[in-house]
């Protein structure tokens, strides 16, 4: 150990402001403290969900790249202007750039900024992105351009807000080099590279989601997360290609109600993962003649998607009628091959209450008392090794959580067996 | 059983096993020889530095074994010196700097630690040139460079 290494270990005790004044002592003091100052924001920045940048901060980003920091998850908030300062930054330091995962606000004013001068720094920075998320206005519109630059880009999130298609003012001036919709969605990142894909907001129009959901189909995209509307599960129900192509699908930010369980598990015959943010029992199995653009599922017809190994529901909502949930029950049990099984919380309205806590005596819904449970689970998922619930009472969450991790200490060991 | 101890400049020191596993490198030479009665040479230690070291270890000889605290943030305290630690590392800088690097060769990491918290006390708080001062460093920037530093990093003021 020499001086410059007790410097690092006693750089580990201090915070950014005496670091910053360490950087100013002298050159040795510099080289030593500088690298912990920026270490120590980007272990700050990545222990939270992102680091907003703002006003000057993008200061910051740039000297992150310029100390060559690995950076594998830091998300950046920043305007156009900064974008624009940040990568002429980057440009001036010509460094080469480990940037893995880049969560990127690209706003309608994004588009004034991406001349020709900023392109080239963008060819500078994106080789390397892995995944990236884009906040756009219009997605037929330049933005999605950028992707031209990200030929290693497995995993894109599209984050596409309601107000989209109402954008009246779309006033993006026309750039020679801007790519049209048809030229994106033949880049070779879709049947190379991509393998996971979030769509979300609801008002990307059918033929640009049977597009993109047809270039993933063709491609590696074995992943998806997608808020579904009727023009989702209209093309997931007319499209048979999708039916096996896909692994692991998530469905967010809606209640399944007109994109229901059954169709889904119907549907997806190679699926192995699956979440959905709000499950209705009732949703799943008898709102689906509400949907007069879709035909009717058969009655108890049986779950295609036998192969499920993973499910995840934030909220499942219980029907008030004993056969409804008895039906679904059923159903659920057909998912041998079931080996994790997660529900946050549970709901019901009034007057499914009385029905409820009769019938969960005989399933795993209520935990309690667990030696009931445990058989019980064992007989109808053999394979399962985890189970998660929030159940119904969070009043006693001590109690439920050492009956879960009992459950799942025996779980487990049967498994091993 | 007592073990015994040479210093760089050969001084021998006694000490009890138990104490002398303080330091993890010496653990260790023990357990690779086995049972000996053949001194334990410690060729980056002086005799002076050796003394104070063998002191903390006599003093924190019952401790319990440190375990690695690996959180997000590694930020570490340095407020949560011992008073008896205190008072023991009130040494000038050369025996400070001298305890650290051999806390450090001899694997000590109660002792490394809290000579390195001893030094990040000394620095929090300070300017650039009361750190120069307290520390006798030059400052070698020109002012260029300085006005640089300053503007590259002026984020960090505030944080």
């Amino acid at each position: 150990m020499d001086i410059a290494e007790i410097q690092l270990e006693v750089a580990k005790y201090l915070e950014p402001r005496d670091l910053y004044i360490c950087t100013r002592v002298s050159r040795e003091f510099y080289s030593v403290f500088n690298r912990e100052l920026y270490r120590h924001v980007v272990l700050r920045s990545t222990a939270s969900r992102g680091f907003p940048l703002h006003g000057s901060r993008y200061q910051l980003a740039a000297s992150l790249y310029k100390h060559r920091f690995f950076i594998r998850s830091l998300s950046l908030y920043l305007q156009a202007v900064q974008i624009d300062r940040l990568l002429y930054d980057l440009e001036n330091y010509a460094r080469m750039f480990d940037f893995p995962a880049v969560g990127y606000n690209a706003n309608a004013t994004m588009a004034k900024v991406t001349d020709k001068a900023l392109m080239g720094c963008h060819t500078r920075l994106f080789p390397n992105v892995h995944s990236m998320s884009l906040y756009v206005y219009a997605p037929q519109e330049p933005q999605l351009s950028w992707l031209v630059h990200c030929p290693n880009l497995r995993n894109l999130s599209l984050f596409v807000p309601p107000e989209a298609a109402l954008q009246r003012e779309i006033t993006i001036p026309p750039i020679a080099h801007v790519l049209t919709l048809a030229e994106i969605l033949a880049l070779p990142l879709w049947s190379t590279t991509l393998n996971y894909l979030r769509i979300s907001g609801s008002t990307m129009d059918y033929v640009l989601q049977t597009e993109i959901l047809h270039h993933c189909h063709a491609g590696n995209v074995t992943e998806l997360s997608v808020c579904p509307d009727y023009t989702t599960a209209r093309i997931f129900k007319t499209h048979a290609e999708f039916r096996h192509s896909l692994i692991s699908l998530n469905v967010a930010e809606r209640t399944v109600h007109s994109w229901s369980l059954q169709s889904i598990l119907r549907t997806f015959a190679g699926l192995e993962r699956l979440s959905v943010s709000d499950l209705s029992v009732y949703g799943a199995m008898e709102l689906w003649t509400w949907q007069t653009d879709m035909p009717p599922e058969v009655p108890n017809a049986d779950w295609a998607c036998t192969r499920l190994r993973s499910l995840h529901i934030d909220d499942l909502m219980w029907s008030s009628k004993v056969d409804v949930n008895t039906n679904f029950m059923k159903q659920f049990a057909r998912l041998k091959d079931l080996e994790s099984l997660e529900i946050v919380t549970m709901s019901c309205d009034d007057r499914s209450v009385s029905v409820l806590h009769r019938y969960s005596v005989s399933t795993p819904w209520n935990v309690d008392p667990c030696d009931k449970v445990l058989p019980w689970m064992r007989d109808i998922w053999p394979k399962l090794r985890t189970y998660k619930s929030g159940g119904w009472d969070r009043r006693d969450l001590a109690l439920r959580r050492r009956q879960l991790a009992k459950i799942n200490k025996v779980l487990k060991q049967n498994a091993a067996e | 059983m007592p073990v015994t101890l040479t210093s760089l400049d050969n001084q021998e020191f006694k000490v009890d096993k138990e104490v002398a596993e303080r330091s993890i490198l010496i653990k260790n030479m023990i357990e690779d020889v086995g049972e000996s009665d053949a001194p334990i040479p410690l060729p980056n230690v002086s005799a002076a530095v050796l003394t104070k070291v063998i002191e903390y270890c006599e003093h924190h000889r019952n401790d319990p074994v440190q375990v690695q605290d690996e959180t997000d943030d590694p930020r570490k305290r340095s407020n949560d010196i011992e008073e008896w630690d205190m008072k023991f590392m009130q040494v000038d800088q050369e025996m400070l700097f001298e305890i650290i690097l051999a806390a450090n060769y001899l694997d000590i990491k109660p002792l490394l630690d809290v000579g390195c918290k001893t030094v990040a006390n000394i620095i929090k708080g300070k300017t650039p040139e009361e750190i120069r001062k307290a520390f006798n460093i030059v400052n070698d920037f020109t002012p260029e460079e300085e006005a640089q530093i300053k503007k590259e990093n002026e984020w960090a003021e505030d944080r």
